[in-house]
C-alpha cells in the first residue's frame, strides 16, 4: 500500500484496485480515486513544472481550482491534452503524463531560469523579442528563440492524431435546471421538483453532495449529509434529469446553459447538453483562495479544502508534520482531521505573523514563520524555522460566479465576506444559492435551495459539522518580503513582484495587468489567482480591490474538448453533401468533382491516361468546335412573382428589369448597398407579374435571404413573394456551334431558330411529359441554351442530350470558356471590393430608372478614383506560362523592399484556342494600363505580361 | 407532379430502417405547393379552412395545408393539382420525407434539434433544423413524425438520423 494512504476511512473502494501510469511508471489506486488522489497516495509530490520559471509544482487542490496538476492523458494513439488532474476518474489502464519539464518534470533543466533574477519578469516576450530590433543576417529568432522557448513553455503538446471517441449533443427543455449538487443544489432542485416542475440537475463530481464528503459528521434530518445527498440525487435521477461528471460551462442569453458531460467508463468521449431552461439555479459552491506568502508554491502547500478531501474522501494523509496557515477559524476542522489521521500540527500561524519562506528541494521540508511589525511587515529577525512537510493554508472562499458573470451578472466587493459576491442573488431567469450565494454553511447553503419555490419546502435541522462558518479577517496582508517567489498565480507563474513591477510601468485595470502579466490567462482560468491578483494590484496602486474588480470570464468555464464541440458533426456527418439529379452519371463517367458551397460539382471528365490539363483541352474544344453538355443544375432559382415583382426586382439589379418582355430574360447583377458586387444571374420573365431568377450556385442561399430581408422590412408595401425553386429544376447547358442541331429533335415543337427563339429569349414546353423550359443564354461566347426540366427528369434529359452527340464539360472547361469571353465570376473577379465600374461593366448600371440598391454608394469620391483596382486581361511574354491564380502584379521585374503590389490575378487558365496562358486581374488603374508591361509575382516566380482587354475571343455571331 | 426519382435512390434498399423501438422510412406525400398569400385569399382560392395559426394543419378532399407563417403556407395533395391557381407555386420536387416512428422517436428529435417536441401536439408542425438543416416535422401521431427537408439534403438526414438511433439511449 503506498505510504500516505490510510489504513481506513474514505469513500474508495478498496477491494478494486486501479493500476495507472504516470510518467511511464506503473501505479496502483482504488476505485473511487482521481488520478490526483492517486498520484498523492502514491507519494507523487511534484505534478509538474512551472509555466516560466521550471520551478516544481505540487498538488494545491483536489477539485476544479487545480492550477498544477494538469496532464496529457493517453488513449491508445491519442493524446488528451490539458486534463486536470483532479477531475479525472481513476481507471484502469489511465496513461498520463506531466505536461512540462525537460528531460522530466522531477530533474528540469530549465529551473536554471529561476535562478536568474528577473529573467522571465511580466512583460519579458513584449521587451526583448518585439519592438524595433536589428535583424542580424542570422535570424536567431526563428532558429533558435522561438523553437526553444516553445519547447520551454506551453501546455500540453497538441494532439496529433484525430479525436475518434463518439462525443454527442443533446437538447432538453426544462422548467428549472440547476447547476451543481452541493446540498443547495440538490434542495433546489427537490424543492422544484415537489413543485410539479421539470428538473434537470447537473453535477461536476462523480458523487451528489459537494462538500459533504470533506465533512464528517454532518447530519440533515436525522441522516449523514452523504447519505441525504445519495438518496435525494436518487429521487432526482427518477423523475427528473440528473446526471454526474457533468460541468455547465457556458451560460448564455434567454436561459440557455451549456453542459459538458464526461463519460464515467472512458477517459475521453462525452455529451454536451443544451439545455433551455426558463429557471437556471445557480449552486456552483466557492473556491477556496490560497495565502500569498514566499514559497507558497512548493510541493506540501495544499488549501484547507484539499487537505479535508484527502483525508475524508481519498483516505490519503497528504503530510506527517503541518503548519496552519489562515485567516479563518475553519482551519479547526482540518486540525481535528489531521490529528484524527495521526498527523501532528506542528505550528499554527498566528494573527501577528507570517510564513516568510518555505524550504525543501521538490517537497517541503522547513517553513520560516516570522512576526509582523507594526508596519505589517514581517521581521526576519524575529523568525522561526520549524520542520514541516505540509503547509495547510487558506485565505477564505470566494463565491464561483463564473456562469452568473457569463449570463450578465455584476459582483460587488463584500468587506464581511471578504470576497467579490453577486450584486443580486436573482438576475433575469438566474438565481444563485448556496456558496455561491455566499451561504457557506450547511444551513444556510440548504435553507437557500429550499426556498426556491413559494412552496413552503423546507428541512428538518442540520446538526453537527456545518462547514465553513464564514470568511474570517480580510485577504492577509500582501507586501511580503521577497515578492519573486510570492506568487498569485501558479499555472501562469505570477508572482507579487510581476504585479508591482506592471503597476510601476502604468497599468492600472485589472484587466491590462492580466494581460500583460499573463495572471489568470491559463486553462484554470486564474481560479485560484484572481482576487490575489486584484489585491496586490491594488496594494501595488494604491487603489481599494473594489475599484481593482476582477477580470471578465467567458466560455468555456473549463477545459472542453473540440471533439464535444463538433459532436457527431464529424466524418461523412460533417457537413451534407449536395448532389444533383444527374450525380450518378457523373460518377459513371468518373468526373473529378469540385466543392461549390455544398454542392459536389463535376470540374471535369478524364478518360483513361488523361491529365485534368487535357481533359480541360479536350472539353474546351468541344464546346469552340463541336457542341458540349453542362450540368447546371445547382445554379439558384427564386420564383419571385405577384404584381410588384418587377418594381421589387428593378430595386435589386443595377438594371432594368420592367422592361423585360414574358419570353425574355436579361443578365443581371446585384449589388450590396455599399456598391460592391454581390451577385449576378439571369432573369426571366415568366408572366407580366413573375419572373424566374437565377443566381450563382453558392449564392442562392444567401441572395435569397438578401432578397427576403428587403422584402419583409424595408419594402414591405410591395406585393411580391419569393420562392426558392432551386431543386425544383434540374438543367443542362448545351453550348458549341452544333448546339441547335444536336437539341432539335430532342425538342421538336420548339423551333430554336434565332428568328424564334433569338438570344435571351426562352420558351415553355414539354419534355418527359412535363413542363420544361429553354432558354437562348451563353456562358462561354459560343451559341448556348440551357434546358430545364422537372428534377426528378434530370438524369433522362442528360441521357438524352448525350445521346444526341454532345459531349460532357466540367466547371474548369466552363471557367476557361468564359474567361476567354471576359465574363466575370462572382467570388473570383470580385471579393466585396469590386464595382461594376471597377469591372468594366458600367453598361450594366440603368441611367434610366430610379433608385437601386447601391446606386448612391457608386457615387461616393472613393469609387471615382482613377487608381481603383480594375479588371484587364494579362497575357504571359512566355505564351507556355499559366500563371497562378492569386499572383500579385508589380511593376519591376526585381522587386524592391517594400515592392508596391499593384494588383492581382483572379482567374487564370490556358487557352486551347489561343495555344497560350492567359488571365483576369484586377490592376490599380488597370484601364489605362493597356499594352503596358507589368510582372506577376507568386511564390518566389515573376513572369512578365503584358495588359490587354479582358476579352480575348470575339463573340460569334449565331 | 409526384416524383418517381428519388434522392435515396442510392440507400433506398436500406429502408426502413429499424431498431430501439424506432423505424425510419422514407415516405411520399404527394404534390407540394407553395403558398404565400394571407389567410383569408388562401381560404377564398382552396375553399378550406384558414384560421389555423403558425404550425397548424387542416385536411380536406386529399389535400392537407400547413401554415408555416402569417402569410406562408404549404399545400400537399394527394395526387397533382391539375391546372395549380396562380398563387400556387409547384414545388413538388424540391422536399423529401422521411417518417420516424415509434416510442423513442420524441427523444431521437429532442436530442437532434432545438426544439421541444414534447410540447408539439398532434397534427401540429414545427419548423426547425437538424444537424443544421431546416426540417418541417409534422406530429402525425402520438409516435410517428412526418420530416421534411431539401431534396438534395435527404441523404444527410436520413444519415443522421440513423446514426442518431444507434446512439440513442432509449
Amino acid at each position: 500500500m503506498a505510504s500516505s494512504r490510510l489504513t481506513k476511512g474514505g469513500l474508495i473502494d478498496r477491494d478494486q484496485s486501479i493500476s495507472f501510469q504516470y510518467n511511464g511508471k506503473t501505479y496502483i489506486g482504488f476505485a473511487g480515486d482521481t488520478l490526483a488522489s492517486a498520484m498523492l497516495a502514491n507519494d507523487i509530490h511534484i505534478v509538474g513544472r512551472s509555466f516560466k520559471r521550471h520551478r516544481p509544482r505540487g498538488l494545491i487542490s483536489l477539485g476544479l481550482e487545480e492550477p498544477n496538476a494538469i496532464v496529457t492523458l493517453s488513449t491508445g494513439s491519442k493524446t488528451l491534452p490539458n486534463r486536470i488532474a483532479s477531475e479525472v476518474e481513476l481507471l484502469n489502464g489511465l496513461d498520463a503524463k506531466s505536461t512540462r519539464g525537460w528531460p522530466s518534470s522531477k530533474f528540469d533543466i530549465f529551473r536554471a531560469l529561476d535562478w536568474v533574477p528577473r529573467a522571465v519578469a511580466a512583460g519579458f516576450y513584449y521587451k526583448t523579442f518585439m519592438g524595433h530590433i536589428r535583424r542580424p543576417k542570422f535570424d536567431t529568432w526563428n532558429s533558435i528563440w522561438e523553437p526553444l522557448i516553445r519547447r520551454m513553455a506551453g501546455q500540453s503538446p497538441a494532439p496529433v492524431s484525430s479525436d475518434t471517441a463518439t462525443y454527442q449533443h443533446t437538447d432538453v427543455h426544462v422548467d428549472v435546471a440547476v447547476i451543481g449538487a452541493g446540498l443547495a443544489g440538490l434542495a433546489a432542485a427537490l424543492c422544484a421538483l415537489n413543485s410539479g416542475k421539470k428538473v434537470a440537475i447537473f453535477e461536476r463530481d462523480s458523487l451528489p453532495g459537494g462538500r459533504v464528503h470533506s465533512l464528517p459528521g454532518c447530519t440533515i434530518d436525522g441522516e449523514t449529509a452523504e447519505n441525504w445527498a445519495a438518496s435525494t440525487w436518487g429521487k432526482l435521477e427518477e423523475k427528473g434529469i440528473a446526471r454526474l461528471r457533468a460541468t455547465g460551462f457556458g451560460l448564455y442569453d434567454h436561459g440557455f446553459l451549456t453542459v459538458f458531460e464526461k463519460s464515467a467508463t472512458k477517459v475521453d468521449g462525452g455529451r454536451i447538453w443544451h439545455v433551455r431552461a426558463k429557471k437556471i439555479v445557480i449552486a456552483t459552491g466557492a473556491l477556496e483562495r490560497p495565502m500569498v506568502f514566499p514559497g507558497n508554491d512548493l510541493p506540501g502547500v495544499m488549501l484547507s479544502g484539499a487537505v479535508e478531501t484527502a483525508i475524508n474522501r481519498f483516505a490519503i494523509l497528504p503530510g506527517k508534520k503541518a503548519v496552519l496557515y489562515g485567516n479563518h477559524e475553519d482551519l479547526n476542522n482540518v486540525r481535528t482531521a489531521l490529528k484524527t489521521a495521526g498527523a501532528e500540527v506542528v505550528a499554527e500561524v498566528q494573527i501577528d505573523e507570517t510564513i516568510t519562506g518555505t524550504f525543501g528541494s521538490g517537497r517541503l521540508k522547513m517553513v520560516e514563520i516570522s512576526k509582523l511589525g507594526t508596519d505589517g511587515l514581517p521581521e526576519r529577525k524575529k523568525s522561526r524555522r520549524i520542520s514541516a512537510d505540509l503547509v495547510v493554508t487558506s485565505g477564505g472562499w470566494s463565491p464561483m460566479l463564473h456562469l452568473y458573470l457569463m449570463a450578465g451578472g455584476q459582483q460587488t466587493w463584500s468587506p464581511e465576506v471578504g470576497a467579490f459576491i453577486a450584486t443580486t442573488s436573482e438576475k433575469g431567469t438566474v438565481k444563485l444559492i448556496g456558496a455561491a450565494n455566499a451561504r457557506f454553511t450547511a444551513r444556510d447553503a440548504l435553507k437557500d435551495g429550499a426556498t426556491l419555490e413559494d412552496n413552503n419546502f423546507s428541512f428538518g435541522d442540520v446538526t453537527g459539522n456545518n462547514g465553513p462558518i464564514g470568511q474570517g479577517l480580510p485577504i492577509a496582508p500582501i507586501l511580503q518580503t521577497d515578492k519573486q517567489r510570492a506568487f498569485v498565480d501558479f499555472q501562469h507563474d505570477v508572482t507579487v513582484a510581476d504585479i508591482e513591477l506592471a503597476a510601476r510601468e502604468g497599468f492600472r485595470s485589472i484587466e491590462h495587468t492580466k494581460r500583460y502579466t499573463t495572471s489568470g490567462m491559463g486553462t484554470d482560468q486564474g481560479r485560484t489567482a484572481q482576487l490575489a491578483t486584484a489585491a496586490a494590484l491594488a496594494t501595488a496602486t494604491q487603489q481599494n480591490i473594489q475599484e481593482i474588480g476582477l477580470s471578465g470570464v467567458r466560455p468555456p468555464l473549463t477545459p472542453v474538448p473540440f471533439g464535444a464541440f463538433a459532436g457527431r458533426r464529424v466524418g461523412r456527418l460533417f457537413q451534407p453533401e449536395r448532389h444533383t439529379s444527374i450525380h450518378a452519371r457523373h460518377l459513371a463517367l468518373g468526373a473529378v468533382f469540385e466543392d461549390v458551397g455544398d454542392w459536389k460539382r463535376p470540374r471535369y471528365y478524364p478518360k483513361p491516361g488523361e491529365t485534368m490539363a487535357e481533359a480541360v483541352a479536350r472539353e474546351c474544344r468541344s464546346v469552340r468546335t463541336d457542341v458540349g453538355m453542362l450540368d447546371v443544375s445547382t445554379l439558384g432559382k427564386i420564383d419571385v412573382a405577384g404584381p410588384d415583382a418587377a418594381e421589387f426586382l428593378n430595386r435589386l439589379y443595377t438594371n432594368r428589369i420592367d422592361t423585360i418582355k414574358p419570353g425574355k430574360c436579361r443578365y443581371g447583377i446585384m449589388l450590396k448597398d455599399d456598391g460592391m458586387v454581390f451577385d449576378d444571374g439571369v432573369v426571366a420573365r415568366i408572366d407580366e407579374d413573375r419572373f424566374l431568377v437565377t443566381t450563382t450556385s453558392g449564392g442562392a442561399a444567401a441572395v435569397l435571404a438578401w432578397m427576403e430581408d428587403w422584402r419583409q422590412t424595408e419594402w414591405p408595401d410591395l406585393r411580391v413573394r419569393l420562392t426558392s425553386l432551386t431543386e425544383q429544376w434540374a438543367g443542362i447547358a448545351v453550348a458549341g456551334p452544333n448546339a441547335r442541331s444536336v437539341i432539335k429533335n430532342l425538342i421538336p415543337k420548339v423551333d430554336l431558330s434565332s428568328s424564334s427563339l433569338p438570344n435571351l429569349g426562352w420558351q415553355e414546353t414539354v419534355l418527359f411529359d412535363q413542363p420544361a423550359r429553354i432558354f437562348r443564354v451563353s456562358f462561354s461566347g459560343e451559341l448556348g441554351f440551357e434546358i430545364y426540366v422537372h428534377w426528378q427528369n434530370g438524369s433522362k434529359l442528360w441521357d438524352a442530350i448525350k445521346e444526341a452527340g454532345a459531349a460532357p464539360y466540367g466547371t474548369e472547361a466552363m471557367h476557361v470558356l468564359r474567361a476567354e469571353m471576359g465574363f466575370i465570376v462572382v467570388g473570383h473577379e470580385t471579393d466585396g471590393t469590386v464595382t461594376p465600374v471597377d469591372l468594366g461593366m458600367d453598361w450594366i448600371l440603368s441611367k434610366t430608372k430610379g433608385d437601386f440598391i447601391g446606386k448612391r454608394a457608386l457615387k461616393r469620391p472613393s469609387m471615382l478614383e482613377s487608381n481603383r483596382k480594375q479588371l484587364v486581361g494579362l497575357v504571359p511574354t512566355d505564351p507556355s506560362v499559366v500563371l497562378d491564380e492569386g499572383a500579385q502584379i508589380i511593376e519591376h521585374p526585381r522587386p524592391r523592399s517594400p515592392e508596391p503590389m499593384i494588383g492581382h490575378v483572379t482567374s487564370s487558365y490556358w487557352s486551347e484556342t489561343l495555344s497560350s496562358g492567359f488571365a483576369l486581374a484586377l490592376v490599380k488603374d488597370g484601364f489605362r494600363r493597356q499594352e503596358e508591361k507589368l510582372f506577376a509575382w507568386s511564390l518566389g516566380k515573376i513572369h512578365e505580361v503584358e495588359v490587354r482587354p479582358p476579352i480575348f475571343i470575339e463573340t460569334k455571331k449565331n | 407532379m409526384v416524383k418517381s426519382w428519388s434522392p435515396f435512390e442510392d440507400i433506398e434498399s436500406q429502408f426502413p430502417i429499424k431498431g430501439k423501438s424506432i423505424e425510419l422510412s422514407i415516405a411520399e406525400v404527394g404534390a407540394l405547393y407553395s403558398i404565400q398569400a394571407t389567410a383569408e385569399v388562401i381560404g377564398e382560392e382552396l375553399g378550406m379552412p384558414t384560421d389555423l395559426g403558425v404550425g397548424g394543419t387542416t385536411s380536406q378532399d386529399e389535400k392537407r395545408l400547413i401554415c408555416l407563417g402569417p402569410d406562408k403556407w404549404l399545400l400537399i395533395a394527394k395526387n397533382p393539382i391539375p391546372k395549380p391557381s396562380y398563387i400556387l407555386v409547384d414545388v413538388t420536387q424540391t422536399q423529401c420525407w422521411l417518417e420516424l416512428d415509434g416510442a423513442g422517436a420524441i427523444a431521437i428529435l429532442n436530442n437532434l434539434t432545438p426544439f421541444d417536441f414534447n410540447g408539439l401536439h398532434v397534427g401540429s408542425v414545427a419548423a426547425t433544423e437538424i444537424v443544421g438543416l431546416a426540417v418541417i416535422i409534422e406530429r402525425l401521431t402520438e409516435a410517428k413524425f412526418l420530416i421534411g427537408t431539401a431534396t438534395t439534403n435527404g441523404p444527410f438526414l436520413s444519415t443522421s438520423l440513423i446514426d442518431a438511433i444507434a446512439l440513442a439511449e432509449i
